[in-house]
């Protein structure tokens, strides 16, 4: 569905993205990890068609993002970002149904009239005794509730989340994970999402992608790349690797160092960027 | 709708009050029976007023009321425009240089005694041609790659308008003779001027705000976040460009008959914000209507308050819209307890 073939990135001369390529297939749920700078948000924004590829190529049905109308792509592809929504003076109802523009034409008609779709939305999400609150009034949580709202309404087959937990307790961790991978059952979806909770990707992914230095490391179920040897040679973290007791996924625990706390800062880190 | 409804009333009432009020004496039926008997039907007014009462409600009453209406217009519109797209409740008509830019031109013009080179358009016309040189320059130099950094548009267009706004001063101050005539250009008005100056501004507000209104959607995502809006589908250089593009030849065109009248672009789109919300397919038309209203009130106590001598516009709009907007902001705050937020 989105294939990827040799992309590659650079800001100034630091290179985020390195020769990659890969093929993203339909109704998966795929989970990119990797240390702060491997570039997995910069290969977000490429697979969103915001941020235009120095080389290499991003294929939707093996057409060339560049060549797909913004609009036309909006209905296609959404994107859940971290950290919500602005505090601003819009009705949650008002910045849900924002999430239409990609269907509206020029007059604000909705073109592929779906009334309901709204409706239903701010119902899953839990939203419906908050439509006529402005976003300023909602706590950090609430207002990331609204953003899935929104990208929900794009009624997209391909949906981007980059780090979408970050910032919130983890009551709501769950609940827009689970209601991600629901979605994800149900419709069919692409859903690549950018984790930096291990976790959390072992136990909703399908597929996981470890980015380190803008190059592929390993690819594969969970068992397959949260191992030892790949935890620390993507983050340099001392970590003991478990399995879940009822899903029989691994799930990481830290392991405290036992001495000199001070490494880190003293130049013997290894080097991860 | 019911905003619209009451912003047009408002608006009447006000057309009316401005046409009825002057210097001149004449009684408030005198003046609508001119106004009447001037229609094209009618046979005309000179069997029973004098050439010069007639043309002083015709001629100058009239054009000066509807006049202030456009100015006020664009200048509000321009401000919802620029607020909108650049996402700073501080940007008003003037943030990116537009009306420094006008500015040298007129000054250079008055300066130099060139004043009727090409007749009654010199300093519109090369206020204008300077506005929008002006602005040219400040999004050239904050294009990079293709795209407009919007800290780095505001950047440079607050970096331009204090360069040039040191030449104005120099020129202000070179020329002892006609010191006056330069600054109370730079003041703004709106008096001496013409049926031709209203004639000028029509096009302008009258394909504008449709495009406007058209793009409203567009600034209400936009808000968001730049990102957020290419996400949902919003071309947003192509968008930002052509809402600068609109906002600046407004200004330049309102800039360039009446001179710098400040606080109107900046004040009736808060003024609106604080009333109906953040909405811009709701600000964008009520921001044409509000400006218009706001513009003529204050032209009215500017003719009035010590008539028969003009006080200069843009003093009087800072000194009215000051208090209104504070007032409405206290309100504001007392009732929901929060920060205002664009």
């Amino acid at each position: 569905m989105i294939k990827v073939e040799q992309l590659s990135y650079h800001y100034g001369d630091r290179s985020v993205l390195d020769q990659f390529s890969y093929r993203f297939s339909p109704s998966n749920f795929y989970g990119i990890i990797g240390p702060n700078g491997a570039g997995k948000s910069t290969l977000l924004q490429l697979l969103a068609g915001v941020r235009a590829p120095l080389s290499g190529n991003v294929l939707l049905d093996d057409v060339p993002l560049r060549q797909i109308p913004r609009k036309q792509l909006a209905r296609r592809i959404a994107v859940l970002q971290q950290g919500g929504l602005p505090a601003l003076g819009f009705t949650v109802r008002e910045v849900v149904e924002m999430g239409r523009f990609p269907y509206q034409g020029w007059l604000g008609g909705d073109l592929d009239d779906r009334k309901g779709i709204v409706e239903e939305a701010l119902y899953l999400t839990g939203l419906t005794k908050l439509t006529d609150r402005s976003l300023e009034q909602l706590s950090g949580g609430e207002r990331q509730r609204v953003a899935l709202a929104k990208v929900f309404v794009q009624q997209p087959d391909i949906l981007l989340l980059d780090e979408p937990t970050t910032y919130l307790d983890i009551g709501y961790q769950q609940m827009i994970m689970e209601f991600v991978q629901q979605w994800q059952q149900n419709q069919q979806l692409l859903v690549i999402a950018v984790l930096h909770d291990l976790n959390a990707a072992a136990l909703y992914c399908d597929e996981l992608l470890a980015l380190s230095n803008g190059r592929l490391l390993a690819a594969g179920s969970a068992v397959e790349v949260l191992t030892s040897p790949n935890v620390a040679e993507l983050y340099d973290a001392n970590t003991l690797i478990i399995t879940h007791p009822e899903q029989a996924v691994p799930q990481l625990l830290l392991q405290p160092n036992k001495d000199n706390h001070y490494r880190y800062f003293a130049g013997d880190h290894k080097q991860n960027t | 709708m019911i905003y619209g409804g009451a912003a047009m009333l408002l608006l009447f009432v006000t057309i009316f009050v401005a046409l009825s009020l002057g210097s001149s004496g004449m009684s408030m039926v005198d003046v609508w029976h001119i106004l009447w008997l001037s229609l094209p039907f009618n046979d005309g007014a000179s069997t029973m007023y004098s050439a010069g009462e007639i043309a002083i409600v015709t001629q100058i009453r009239l054009s000066r009321v509807l006049l202030g209406a456009l100015v006020g217009a664009s200048l509000a519109l321009a401000g919802v425009g620029f607020q909108g797209v650049l996402r700073n409740p501080l940007a008003d008509p003037y943030t990116l240089g537009v009306a420094s830019g006008s500015s040298v031109g007129a000054a250079f013009i008055i300066l130099m005694g060139y004043q009727m080179l090409l007749g009654l358009w010199t300093i519109p016309f090369v206020a204008f041609v300077t506005g929008m040189i002006t602005i040219i320059g400040v999004i050239m130099l904050a294009r990079h790659k293709g795209s407009m950094q919007i800290q780095t548009l505001v950047l440079a267009g607050v970096i331009i308008q204090s360069f040039l706004g040191s030449f104005v001063s120099l020129m202000v101050s070179l020329s002892d003779g006609v010191v006056n005539e330069i600054l109370f250009w730079i003041m703004g008005s709106i008096a001496m001027k013409s049926w031709e100056h209203v004639y000028l501004l029509i096009p302008f507000v009258v394909v504008s705000l449709p495009i406007m209104m058209m793009y409203s959607r567009i600034l209400n995502l936009l808000a968001l976040g730049e990102r957020e809006a290419a996400y949902l589908g919003v071309q947003v250089e192509r968008s930002k460009f052509v809402m600068l593009m609109i906002c600046t030849l407004l200004t330049a065109a309102a800039v360039s008959v009446s001179g710098v009248i400040g606080f109107v672009g900046l004040v009736v789109p808060h003024l609106l914000r604080l009333m109906v919300g953040p909405d811009y397919r709701l600000l964008v038309p009520l921001s044409a209507i509000g400006g218009a209203i706001y513009m003529i009130m204050a032209d009215t106590v500017a003719r009035l308050v010590l008539s028969p001598k003009d006080l200069p516009l843009g003093v009087v709009t800072a000194l009215i819209g000051a208090p209104i907007f504070t007032y409405l902001l206290v309100k504001r705050n007392k009732k929901e307890g929060g920060v205002q937020s664009l």
